[in-house]
């Protein structure tokens, strides 16, 4: 809207307050974004209208838009219907069957149920020879089999030189202490119990040639300054009664290990006074060493382990000592007996091993 | 807080809010009040795309940089606000203050970034044609280099009254004027654009 007044009759400052209202008319209409039709040919209006387009060109856009929503947390359940989070599932369902089960079958087979672990613990922790963290737990709880045959082998070479240097007794002993290791009994190959036995017969044969002589067959009595005079006597007077009282010194002071005498359960019931005992450990019934230590009951102290039917029933002693290969079975009763000590209460049907007839 | 929205042919959208309202409505936003905050950004927010669109120009180096300016301007005013306190000067001046610093930061950064290139869009651009643009971006950057001629007191009054469409009063209380001063120069600053635009013409 323009002043119509001619510019001629106007004073200056008429002049410039009529431009001021005209510019500040401008304006508003340039700020208000209205029609600029007034200002049709003013170049500058043209121009400052253009400008005022440019900038509001796509306003509503940026202003009306909405901003994005924060994104959720990384630990949000993101729901179940993820495939790749049902594959999860299944893998971990799978692996958990599969352990469970092996587990399951290795607990009913061997009554471990961590055997089959203990091969992949092995291999992991480098073939049972890495430190770990507990060495002592971890080895308390994996025995290493490497190391026990290692061990049962160099206590069966000491026994074996021991026994030919003479001193069955200390190859007794030695195998005693094998026998009393019932983590070593477990563990055991064929081929090692193998060793044992024969060690084993070997042992008693020694003690049977020694105590053979005064037909107590009890390698105790042969060592020197060991035996009592008194119990060669006791001996021969054909009680067959191998439970009478040892005096001390006598080399029985070894203690008999678990189950010893469950198998070379010395008991009297002979005729002739000679003591023959078989220890045979692996005829359950000792049926067959029953009748052939009664058979070979003829007093000669003689040892009655030809071994024929099966494992030697070589495990004849004098003295009331009978010695087999001790039983590592479950049930290893009478810890305190003493090796080389009597039975104290002969049991009729104590045979089922290996009995002594005189 | 009374809030006009006027749009008109162009599709701007004005915001006028009463400055009694405004103050009140800073007052609560300074205290942490998310409502507040949020209705003060909501109001702010089209005049200070404005001003750096009027500041920056919407060339294609410079539309991003404008929209991202006033982001920036935005932030600046929300991490600000727990600091202000009203000593009597207008809010807007506060404001504008904040934005022309950012301003003249994107122009001195501009300098020195890359210029990404725009996705061709999937749809139909119902925007200005290319002659048209062109047009139009001729003038707005005619209108800019003569801006840039004018004093800064003049081409922010100017950019102000133009771009951002703030009424004289809110110009004066932004620019620490009056009403009457803001007329007053506007029409000076006017005056001198249209010498200037008669020396490009001579030119």
């Amino acid at each position: 809207m323009k002043d119509t007044r001619d510019p001629r009759d106007m004073k200056d400052s008429d002049r410039d307050f009529l431009a001021v209202q005209e510019d500040a008319l401008l304006v508003d209409i340039l700020a208000t974004r209205e029609d600029l039709s007034a200002f049709a040919d003013d170049h500058i209006a043209q121009v400052l209208g253009s400008y005022a387009a440019d900038v509001d060109e796509g306003l509503e856009l940026v202003v009306n838009a909405q901003l994005p929503e924060a994104p959720r947390p990384l630990t949000q359940d993101q729901g179940d219907t993820s495939p790749r989070r049902s594959a999860r599932f299944l893998i971990a369902a799978t692996t958990a069957v599969v352990l469970v089960g092996t587990s399951g079958v290795a607990a009913a087979v061997t009554g471990d149920p961590l055997s089959p672990f203990r091969s992949v613990v092995k291999v992991v922790s480098g073939g049972g020879h890495t430190p770990t963290a507990d060495p002592g737990r971890i080895s308390e709880e994996l025995p290493d089999p490497a190391s026990t045959k290692a061990e049962v082998a160099l206590m069966l070479n000491e026994a074996k030189q021991a026994l030919k240097d003479g001193d069955v007794e200390k190859a007794q002993r030695l195998l005693d202490e094998l026998a009393a290791d019932a983590q070593i009994g477990d563990g055991l190959s064929p081929g090692l119990e193998a060793r044992i036995d024969k060690m084993q017969d070997d042992v008693d044969k020694s003690a049977g040639g020694q105590g053979g002589h005064d037909g107590q067959g009890g390698q105790d009595t042969d060592k020197p300054g060991q035996g009592d005079p008194q119990d060669d006597k006791t001996k021969h007077d054909n009680q067959g009664n191998t439970s009478h009282p040892e005096k001390p010194g006598q080399g029985d002071e070894k203690p008999t290990k678990p189950g010893q005498d469950t198998k070379g359960n010395g008991s009297d019931g002979g005729s002739d006074g000679s003591q023959s005992g078989s220890g045979s450990s692996k005829d359950p019934t000792g049926s067959k060493d029953k009748d052939r230590a009664k058979n070979d009951g003829n007093g000669s102290g003689k040892q009655d382990d030809t071994g024929t039917g099966g494992k030697p029933a070589g495990n004849q002693s004098g003295g009331g000592q009978v010695k087999g290969r001790p039983d590592r079975g479950p049930d290893k009763p009478d810890k305190g007996t003493k090796a080389g000590e009597p039975a104290k209460e002969p049991k009729a049907d104590s045979g089922t091993k290996g009995q002594l007839v005189s | 807080m009374a809030t006009d929205v006027t749009a008109t042919g162009g599709g701007a959208i004005l915001h006028r809010t009463e400055n009694g309202d405004l103050r009140d409505l800073v007052a609560r936003a300074a205290h942490g009040e998310v409502g507040a905050q949020e209705a003060l950004l909501t109001h702010l927010r089209p005049m200070i795309v404005r001003y750096c669109r009027g500041r920056l120009g919407r060339s294609p180096a410079a539309d991003f940089a404008a929209d991202d300016a006033a982001q920036e301007v935005l932030l600046a005013v929300l991490h600000a606000l727990p600091r202000y306190r009203d000593e009597g000067r207008p809010f807007e001046a506060f404001v504008f203050g904040i934005a022309a610093h950012k301003v003249a930061d994107v122009q001195r950064a501009a300098f020195r970034t890359a210029i990404p290139t725009a996705d061709v869009p999937d749809g139909v651009d119902l925007a200005l044609g290319p002659e048209e643009r062109a047009l139009q971006s001729g003038d707005s950057h005619m209108v800019r280099m003569l801006l840039d001629r004018l004093p800064e007191n003049l081409r922010e009054l100017l950019v102000l009254r133009v771009a951002v469409g703030l009424s004289a009063e809110e110009t004066g209380r932004a620019l620490g004027m009056t009403p009457g001063a803001v007329r007053v120069a506007q029409h000076r600053a006017l005056s001198r654009l249209r010498i200037y635009a008669a020396e490009e013409v001579t030119a």
